[in-house]
């Protein structure tokens, strides 16, 4: 299972146990209506890793997306890879096609302007 | 220094953290008396310092700031804080207070600090800003209830690129791709690294790109992963000498790791063991008070955890008890609460008493008398069904 860090993902029935473990300890977010979870900066990503593999009996892996466009950012073919542990990386990041415009840098500050506003 | 010069003073400039940074300038911006204060809790260079200023920039405050170079003893504190809890601004200047680095508070030199800080965040009229590095810090969790919590992890190396190759760009730097590349590898998210490096660089472009400049801090988690899943030994000494949690978080945290993996036996009694004579070194210094000893804690504490466990088999934890004992204690507490109750009555003791001296000598003798002969006698007793099945399950841990 690949989780987008920051963004919604739905997960099967995990028990009552678990599920308060993942709000509680992992410090997951839940959407009561939409029934989706999401990562936040302060969820501890190590445990919710441990946690969701041992319930679903399969790996855990994350990916963040670009902060421009939105869409994943490409961690399996980035240059840095070798040196960027996703599991304490911020939640997003620049994909490649992103990074290769002209004004790459300023178009990062003015989408991180507008979102603040 | 590059990392002052180049300091953003925007926040939208700044790079890593969004959600944080966006987050902490909505908490500013919608500042009411009565708010909770804001604690910034991240790794160095993250941009906590940073974004405290910039963001009081752009929305027009004048920063206060006590930094851990201050001596931050409650006197102190009060004489600087207390007269600003009257006032709200300065000359037409709105008043933010930054207390920087809270983790580095220290008992004996910031004697009543930390004290003085709790109270004084509960009842400040102004915007309060408190940062710290690590929140596994003891004095940090205190603080967590009472303050809306922004977290920061360290910045994304792609991220970090984009900034410096963007800097290199504009001051029209002689930099390769391939140094400012490595710059980036070397700082490990480290943003204000990044930038010394980066300096370093440019003043000798000889020398190797070194690692960061200022001396890291890694949070307990960091350190203990890393002392956990590195293959050199070296590198796991120096994560611990890198994290300055006290020594006994440091054994206790271990100790939780190793029950809550699934080390096989022979492994972990080996850990537990090393384990436990660091524990005996980390008393003695204290009962003898030889704190020069404490340099010979981390090599023995991690020399020998890391011979003691194969690589990768352990993750950071801090629940004391594994999650399957954890959820007995939960579900049977209160079932044998009123056991402990009952029995305590039929022995003329406390119900804690009866729970921890006289039921395991019950449910042993229980246990040898039998199946059939052990549901005779309990059926004299007045526990109703739960407390029997709890009983029954007590007895049947002797068998195994």
């Amino acid at each position: 299972m690949e989780i987008l860090l920051g963004e919604p993902f739905h997960l099967p029935r995990v028990g009552d146990d678990v599920f308060r473990k993942l709000m509680r300890d992992v410090r997951l977010e839940y959407d009561k209506q939409k029934r989706v979870f999401r990562t936040t900066p302060q969820t501890d990503l190590y445990q919710l890793a441990t946690l969701l593999s041992e319930t679903l009996k399969e790996p855990v892996t994350y990916a963040v997306k670009c902060f421009l466009c939105g869409s994943n950012a490409g961690c399996s073919t980035c240059e840095h890879s070798s040196v960027c542990d996703r599991l304490i990386v911020s939640q997003n990041c620049i994909c490649e096609s992103c990074l290769n415009k002209e004004d790459a840098y300023a178009l990062y500050c003015m989408r991180a302007a507008e979102v603040s506003l | 220094m590059y990392a002052e010069r180049f300091r953003p003073k925007n926040p939208s400039m700044m790079v890593g953290n969004e959600e944080s940074r966006i987050g902490f300038l909505n908490w500013l911006k919608n500042w009411r008396k009565g708010s909770k204060p804001a604690l910034l809790v991240g790794p160095p260079g993250t941009g906590k310092t940073t974004l405290v200023y910039a963001a009081a920039e752009s929305l027009g405050y004048v920063v206060l700031e006590f930094n851990a170079s201050d001596t931050r003893t409650k006197e102190r504190l009060s004489s600087a804080l207390l007269p600003s809890t009257h006032s709200l601004s300065v000359l037409g200047e709105r008043l933010l207070v930054f207390l920087d680095e809270v983790d580095g508070l220290y008992a004996r030199q910031d004697y009543g600090g930390l004290e003085f800080i709790q109270g004084f965040i509960e009842k400040s009229n102004l915007p309060v800003v408190l940062a710290a590095n690590v929140e596994e810090d003891e004095r940090i969790r205190k603080l967590l209830p009472k303050c809306e919590v922004f977290a920061f992890k360290r910045v994304p190396p792609r991220l970090m690129y984009l900034y410096l190759q963007n800097l290199v760009k504009k001051e029209e730097l002689k930099v390769s791709t391939e140094t400012l590349r490595k710059v980036v590898e070397k700082a490990a998210g480290d943003m204000r690294a990044a930038l010394n490096s980066l300096q370093a660089v440019l003043a000798s472009p000889s020398s190797e790109v070194i690692e960061a400049t200022r001396n890291k801090m890694v949070s307990l988690r960091d350190a203990l992963n890393t002392l956990f899943n590195s293959t050199d030994r070296d590198e796991a000494k120096r994560a611990l000498d890198a994290c300055d949690t006290d020594i006994s978080d440091k054994i206790r945290a271990i100790f939780s790791s190793l029950v809550n993996s699934r080390l096989d036996s022979s492994n972990l009694i080996m850990a537990l063991e090393a384990l436990s004579a660091a524990d005996e070194l980390a008393a003695r210094i204290k009962r003898t008070q030889e704190w020069r000893q404490l340099r010979y804690f981390n090599s023995m504490l991690a020399y020998s955890i890391f011979d003691s466990i194969p690589r990768g088999s352990v993750r950071f934890s801090q629940d004391m008890y594994p999650w399957s004992v954890q959820l007995r204690i939960w579900n049977d507490s209160r079932v044998l609460r009123s056991i402990g109750r009952k029995l305590g009555g039929m022995l003329h003791t406390s119900s804690k008493e009866a729970l921890l001296i006289h039921l395991p000598y019950l449910a042993r003798v229980l246990n040898l008398l039998g199946k059939d002969e052990a549901q005779r006698i309990l059926k004299g007793f007045t526990y109703d069904e739960s407390e029997l099945r709890v009983l029954n399950k007590e007895i049947l841990r002797f068998s195994k």
